[in-house]
């Protein structure tokens, strides 16, 4: 009983984004803390030392102030997940995985007596495969060794966490973030076989947004990825038809014209001309398909291709209502009708805007996909976005600590339970 | 006699720092002097002229804490303390004390090193975190009764006084009715209050403040079935 009012009260939750890492106790109520998810190996030069900043890695805001010039970034700035994946052999980035975590609990440290450590849920892509488990609990057991932070851990894979999170008991979590995008049908739990996973996330959008850059005349800051993003995601459109689109930014180029100034710089970005190339952006994450786009792929803008990882396969060219009909399909045929009328679209990949001036042309995500679902003949279809998608996952893993019960130990055939770190 | 804290903090560390220790801290905050002799760390923890019998209480077990941890541990008392509690538990506990009164500092006695095996220390240490734990949660679930038992007081009262206003109008039902009484004036219920009573149920629910996500969440009641 005491237990579990302790845990109640220390539940933290640990989101690994590609891009982001989200993080924070129980306490910070309705959003957590976020910070990149990369880390800085800064240069071990006189000037370091004389400023007393021995640090291996640097992580969170302190990354910034850490930053030489831009050369230096490629080589010393550290993503250690590409497509929601730690590669198995980078113990680099295994490193930078363990400093996150262990700043982000440090700067949650309760103090005080009775405090014994943090249950600790993090998690990660549905398609993450069981090394990523193992190294990660065996770094929560290093952690917990030296600093005392993490009582016990568990892990639970994303789509659930969206579906708790959103008091869906039977839905389909359609979950992109930076390196793909998983579809999961879940009924109670997560229905595994049909899982259907696109090798297409926000990564392609910033891809084609650096070429949109580069046409424009802006090839040199294409370069820095950190930028490229802030200008897909202050630029870019998700239009309701590609071609409606397009025909109507080239009769009203002002109404589609923007220009985006970076905050705290003289950089201003004019895509002039240009501008019908805002649609582009969005479309590329839903439906890559387009012939528009076969001449971005002949120019070198790589195609997003169909990879394996384990046994999931991850489809590069399939659109996105293609791929939650074949996840759904996969499913009992009399829970079928109920996934389609709750579909859930959660990650930051789905975060585009509609324009209040450009109404049927430049829409939202939900939107976007009732349509394409409808054009593929089915009636009966809801699809709703996440309110605030990025935090779905974080919160879902706070409700799953708060409610699994603290006796329920890990079992690697059901890949769920607490594993306790100390006694 | 009225001693400012500073000027009191200012004069047991000037007094330890005579007797040969280096001063480390001063906390004006907290009444806390932090001192080095050689290896060793020295807390002191004053107690003011104007405190109470809790602050006092408070201040043993911190120090009580310090002397575990391997610290010198002193508490400064005002004279007219001493008289009250003597200092035949701080000598027994070997536990410094440092009496003061408006012109003088005296040592008297002298704080010594407890020295607990690190295995019984972890396990102590591991047992009172245990029942901090134990203590908060029972401390909250004391709070949640007695607002229960006083709201269910109020209740009862109010349920009284209804019977008896019952009991008069079916007694005389043709009579016309005077202003209530002072006394079941003040206990009418209002809607507000009826709303206050709610409000302060639904706060024992969310006392703990849970987050949106949490509140009303069918996964909550499968998952905490698992076993």
């Amino acid at each position: 009983m005491f237990e579990e009012d302790y845990k109640r009260r220390f539940v933290f939750g640990s989101d690994y984004g590609t891009s982001d890492y989200k993080y924070g106790p129980i306490t910070l109520g309705e959003r957590p803390a976020v910070i990149e998810n990369r880390g800085y190996l800064p240069e071990r030069s006189m000037v370091s030392k004389i400023l007393g900043v021995e640090k291996d890695i640097v992580v969170g805001k302190d990354v910034a102030y850490f930053l030489e010039s831009g050369a230096d970034l490629s080589s010393r700035m550290i993503y250690p997940m590409r497509d929601g994946v730690v590669a198995k052999s980078d113990p680099t980035a295994w490193r930078v995985i363990k400093e996150l975590t262990k700043f982000s609990l440090e700067e949650f440290k309760p103090s005080g007596f009775g405090f014994k450590g943090y249950y600790i849920v993090a998690s990660l892509s549905a398609i993450a495969p069981r090394y990523m488990y193992e190294n990660l609990i065996n770094i929560y057991d290093e952690i917990s060794r030296e600093t005392g932070l993490i009582h016990a851990s568990t892990i639970i894979p994303q789509p659930l966490a969206v579906a708790i999170a959103h008091k869906e008991l039977s839905c389909v979590v359609v979950e992109s973030g930076h390196g793909n995008t998983q579809v999961a049908p879940i009924s109670r739990a997560p229905i595994r076989d049909a899982i259907v996973a696109l090798n297409r996330g926000g990564s392609e959008a910033n891809a084609i947004t650096a070429e949109v850059l580069k046409d424009s005349g802006y090839g040199d800051l294409a370069k820095e990825e950190s930028l490229v993003r802030r200008v897909k995601e202050n630029l870019g459109l998700l239009p309701l038809n590609l071609d409606e689109a397009i025909n109507y930014a080239k009769r009203n180029p002002e109404h589609v014209r923007a220009i985006y100034q970076v905050p705290g710089t003289r950089i201003k970005i004019d895509l002039a001309e240009y501008s019908w190339t805002r649609f582009l952006i969005g479309e590329y994450v839903f439906d890559p398909n387009h012939e528009i786009f076969q001449s971005y792929f002949k120019r070198g803008m790589p195609r997003p291709s169909d990879t394996r990882v384990g046994d999931i396969t991850f489809y590069g060219m399939l659109d996105m209502a293609e791929t939650i009909i074949r996840a759904v399909e996969r499913c009992p045929v009399e829970l079928q009708p109920h996934l389609y009328s709750h579909i859930i679209l959660s990650g930051g990949n789905f975060m585009w805007r509609p324009v209040s001036t450009m109404k049927g042309i430049a829409v939202d995500s939900q939107t976007k996909l009732q349509h394409m679902l409808r054009d593929k003949g089915l009636e009966n279809v809801n699809v709703r976005l996440s309110p605030e998608p990025q935090y779905a996952v974080w919160r879902g893993c706070i409700v799953y600590g708060y409610a699994i019960p603290a006796n329920y130990r890990w079992e690697w055939e059901k890949m769920e339970g607490w594993v306790y770190h100390t006694k | 006699m009225h001693i400012d804290r500073k000027e009191l903090v200012n004069r047991i560390a000037g007094y330890m720092a005579s007797q040969g220790y280096k001063i480390i801290e001063k906390d004006f905050s907290e009444n806390i002097v932090r001192l080095v002799n050689d290896s060793l760390e020295i807390v002191i923890r004053i107690v003011e002229e104007d405190s109470g019998r809790g602050d006092l209480l408070s201040v043993v077990i911190q120090s009580a804490f310090d002397a575990a941890m391997g610290k010198v541990a002193y508490v400064a008392l005002p004279l007219r303390l001493l008289s009250r509690i003597g200092d035949h538990a701080f000598r027994l506990h070997k536990i410094g004390l440092i009496v003061y009164s408006e012109d003088k500092v005296t040592e008297l006695v002298s704080g010594g090193v407890k020295i607990i095996s690190e295995t019984k220390a972890n396990t102590s240490i591991d047992k009172i975190e245990h029942l901090e734990a134990m203590i908060d949660s029972l401390s909250s679930r004391l709070e949640r009764v007695e607002e229960s038992l006083s709201t269910i007081s109020k209740i009862e009262d109010l349920s009284r006084r209804l019977e008896e206003l019952e009991y008069i109008i079916i007694k005389n039902p043709d009579a016309t009715y005077a202003k209530p009484s002072k006394g079941l004036e003040t206990h009418v219920i209002k809607t507000d209050s009826l709303q206050e009573f709610k409000g302060r149920k639904d706060k024992r629910h969310n006392k703990d403040k849970l987050p949106s996500f949490l509140t009303e969440n069918p996964w909550v009641e499968i998952l905490s079935e698992k076993t």
